[in-house]
């Protein structure tokens, strides 16, 4: 029971040794192999996809910049225009502004002529009646200078007293 | 209680299973013969397994498998620490060898651990592994310094411990194995119906299965212990 057959103890030691080295190739070899491979292959993804990453930000940034860029842009055109169209606005309402005080100075003054044309019509009108009437009393023809002088001054007095 | 008796010698005795007839005719012994068996059966299912691993989408099999093989390099870092590597390949076959030697009786077959030349010859290897570690990693005068730690009083005994933790690795191993193999007999012998079947999950499967995760983690620890702190 208790006997040690150096026989059995040196070809145990020596199955042990080829069974390590199959194993150490076929088993544990070959399956760690896989596994750091599979490591790798991970963490070469993860690299990939965070430089990826890092990418779409920088673009983004970019995209954000170009974007508030063009805002700007925007809002300046729209200023400039703005200012712009206020400016043709305001030329246009003064234009139209001196046209309507000019066509109103046009108006009132020519409304002015007429009535002192008209007011001097009826004041010969007047007075020629004037005088006829008074020729009328006084039977006689007031048509000479002295006459005239008389009606007109008696016509200013009634102007003055009205 | 003539026939009990022939039982046990039966069960204690190592056949020699055939003799080479060279020099005198050397005795192939049973164990050595079942050896072979299980080394052919391990290597064609190795082959078996592994001749089409995948990194991408690998199956069920290679799963398991990995998780197997990441378990036992796991175990390995544990016990060792950072020298890990060279070891947990020889800690991985030294289990499947242990293992399946000692559960080899539920087919039929005598265990190879039964024969205390098996057991000693892995003992020696182990023997080997953590000395042969000691002094490759702390180089000669380290290793012979290791001895005499914690404190130099206690090297008699770290010296003693080269021949015994071999030498209990060796007889722990043995003693379990033919012991669980001897009452398996004495059953078979007494109750050859049922009980057989149900002791053998106890004394093949599980006890088998123990002294091989005993030996294992001894063979780990004993080596991490000479290496360890180097650091």
């Amino acid at each position: 029971m208790l006997e040690f057959h150096p026989v059995t103890i040196v070809l145990t030691i020596v199955n042990l040794l080829i069974l390590y080295a199959f194993f150490r190739k076929f088993l544990f070899g070959r399956v760690n192999a896989v596994m750091e491979q599979r490591k790798a292959m991970i963490e070469k993804d993860l690299s990939e996809a965070e430089a990826e990453n890092d990418r779409a930000r920088q673009l983004q940034a970019e995209y954000e910049a170009k974007l508030s860029g063009a805002d700007q842009e925007a809002a300046q055109i729209m200023a400039d225009a703005k200012a712009r169209a206020e400016r043709a606005y305001e030329g246009r309402m003064a234009q139209a502004q001196a046209d309507a005080d000019l066509l109103t100075a046009e108006a009132r003054a020519r409304i002015r002529s007429e009535r002192e044309a008209m007011l001097r019509g009826a004041k010969q009108e007047v007075a020629a009646l004037a005088i006829l009437a008074a020729s009328k009393v006084a039977q006689r023809s007031m048509d000479d200078n002295d006459d005239r002088a008389l009606v007109d001054s008696f016509l200013a007095e009634v102007g003055e007293l009205r | 209680m003539g026939g009990l008796k022939e039982v046990l010698l039966e069960a204690m005795a190592n056949e020699t299973a055939f003799t080479i007839p060279i020099f005198g005719g050397i005795g192939i012994s049973q164990s050595v013969v079942v050896s072979w068996l299980i080394m052919a059966v391990l290597m064609a299912v190795t082959l078996l397994l592994t001749h089409k691993l995948k990194v991408r989408d690998p199956g069920k099999v290679q799963i398991a498998l990995e998780c197997a093989v990441n378990f036992l390099n796991n175990f390995a870092h544990n016990n060792i620490g950072k020298h890990w590597r060279p070891f947990a390949p020889y800690l991985g076959t030294v289990a499947l060898y242990i293992g399946f030697s000692n559960i080899i009786a539920i087919f039929g077959l005598t265990p190879p651990t039964k024969d205390v030349s098996v057991t000693a010859a892995l003992a020696a290897m182990s023997l080997c592994v953590i000395y042969g570690a000691q002094f490759r990693y702390r180089g000669l005068v380290g290793g012979m310094k290791e001895f005499a730690s914690p404190v130099w009083i206690l090297a008699p005994i770290n010296l003693m411990e080269v021949a015994v933790r071999p030498l209990a690795l060796c007889m722990r191993l043995f003693g379990n194995i033919l012991g669980a193999f001897i009452i398996m007999e004495l059953i078979k012998y007494l109750m050859p119906v049922g009980v057989p079947a149900v002791a053998s999950i106890y004394f093949d499967l599980f006890d088998g299965l123990i002294q091989m995760a005993v030996f294992v983690f001894l063979t780990a620890i004993f080596t991490g212990e000479g290496i360890k702190e180097e650091e």
